[in-house]
């Protein structure tokens, strides 16, 4: 038959690929098992260190969690001192009676004059500073005027810090 | 029966060799196709433990060069200036400490209960707050003295530690309020900070992440300014002596 030729071939490669394959799993698995062997005593030993580095790590990360934290409450930190700065630059005491901050830099203030032509100087300085851009929007909000005759207005502006 | 062994005949240098092929098959089939199977799924498996052991072997070379002290300090800055509790006593010590500076007096101080920005109880909370991601615990008080001082003192208020931040000031300058002398009530309402410590750290091959050069500026900023926290390493009372004045019979008094 044609394949007499070809058949101790057929078995002698039939043999030689099974102990082949078999030889290369041995040799694969034993290699493995070292390879697993030695990275499982770097883990523990990575771990072990780790463990001893963990107090490290714990201020470490508090560390991390803080910063932001801080960067935020800095962004929203601000000084009232300009407030006061502009409030006292268009009126002093006894006249100015109280400054009010307000949202996005608004200021309110509330002054009483004795006379409404002691109102004249003080609209003057406010346009000065808003020339000099310290402040912005400026604008009357309210006149009263008591029983007395006593003047009180209310000013409005924004502070450029 | 017959054809059979005529068949068996014909074939019989055969059979061995399909046996050994048959046997053959069944070995590559059932043994070693599974074998290299799970040996490609060990080799993954150490793939990935390596890469673990990498990353673990770099987080210790990591921690193993950061300076203890140097992050000590660092730890110590922060959490002096956002605590990791309310601790309510430091908020007055605080207030105390800034207006002291100048030689006024604080009167009227209370405190809100902290709140999370995420819970339900700090949707009041303006928007700006909503970012923080600390606890804010909202206070008022007055402080009498003159303008210049108060002036000093809210100038002063956004560069120490604790953190704290005057969000509202009312200044009664009037008749019934200013006295002789220039002194004025003026009432401000702020927030101070604080967080709780982290109670969890993470899998221990997540790696760290480095401080970034704007945290280190961050850091080197706050560090600078003037510790008047108090109330954490226990140094308050002796530090605020100073502040109260030893000739007033009694220190509640307006």
């Amino acid at each position: 038959m044609v394949l007499d030729p070809y058949v101790p071939l057929i078995n002698v490669l039939s043999v030689s690929f099974v102990v082949a394959g078999t030889l290369l799993y041995v040799l694969g698995s034993g290699f493995l098992a070292l390879q697993e062997r030695s990275v499982e005593i770097n883990r523990q030993k990575a771990i072990a260190q780790l463990t001893e580095l963990s107090p490290k790590e714990m201020k470490y990360l508090l560390m991390k969690q803080r910063i932001p934290i801080v960067e935020n409450i800095l962004k929203t930190q601000k000084s009232l001192a300009p407030y006061i700065d502009t409030a006292l630059a268009i009126a002093t005491p006894p006249q100015l009676q109280s400054i009010s901050p307000g949202e996005k830099q608004q200021v309110s203030l509330r002054i009483i004059l004795p006379t409404i032509e002691d109102g004249i100087p003080l609209l003057s300085r406010i346009i000065d500073l808003s020339n000099q851009n310290t402040i912005g929007a400026p604008s009357l909000a309210n006149v009263m005027v008591s029983e007395d005759g006593v003047i009180s207005i209310g000013i409005t502006y924004t502070v450029r810090l | 029966m017959k054809s059979y062994k005529r068949i068996i005949r014909t074939y019989k240098k055969y059979l061995l060799t399909c046996a050994i092929v048959a046997i053959s098959i069944g070995g590559i089939v059932f043994g070693l196709v599974p074998g290299f199977s799970s040996l490609l799924d060990r080799f993954g498996k150490l793939q990935t433990v390596k890469k673990d052991v990498y990353q673990l072997e770099r987080k210790v070379q990591f921690l193993s060069a950061l300076d203890e002290t140097g992050l000590d300090n660092s730890v110590s800055v922060l959490t002096s200036a956002v605590p990791t509790d309310s601790n309510y006593p430091s908020i007055l010590m605080l207030i105390e400490a800034l207006a002291g500076q100048q030689g006024l007096s604080v009167s009227g101080f209370s405190v809100s209960g902290g709140s999370l920005i995420s819970s339900s109880s700090a949707k009041m909370q303006n928007k700006s707050d909503q970012k923080l991601g600390s606890y804010v615990v909202p206070f008022e008080f007055s402080m009498k003295g003159p303008l210049d001082k108060i002036r000093s003192v809210l100038e002063s208020s956004v560069t120490v530690r604790r953190l704290i931040r005057f969000d509202t000031l009312g200044v009664g300058l009037g008749v019934g309020t200013a006295t002789q002398s220039g002194d004025l009530t003026t009432s401000i309402t702020g927030s101070v900070f604080f967080q709780p410590l982290p109670k969890t750290m993470g899998a221990a091959k997540d790696m760290l992440p480095e401080v970034s050069t704007v945290e280190q500026e961050t850091l080197s900023k706050i560090s600078q300014y003037p510790d008047i926290s108090f109330g954490l390493n226990g140094q308050a009372a002796s530090q605020l002596t100073p502040f109260f004045d030893p000739n007033r019979s009694d220190p509640f008094a307006p």
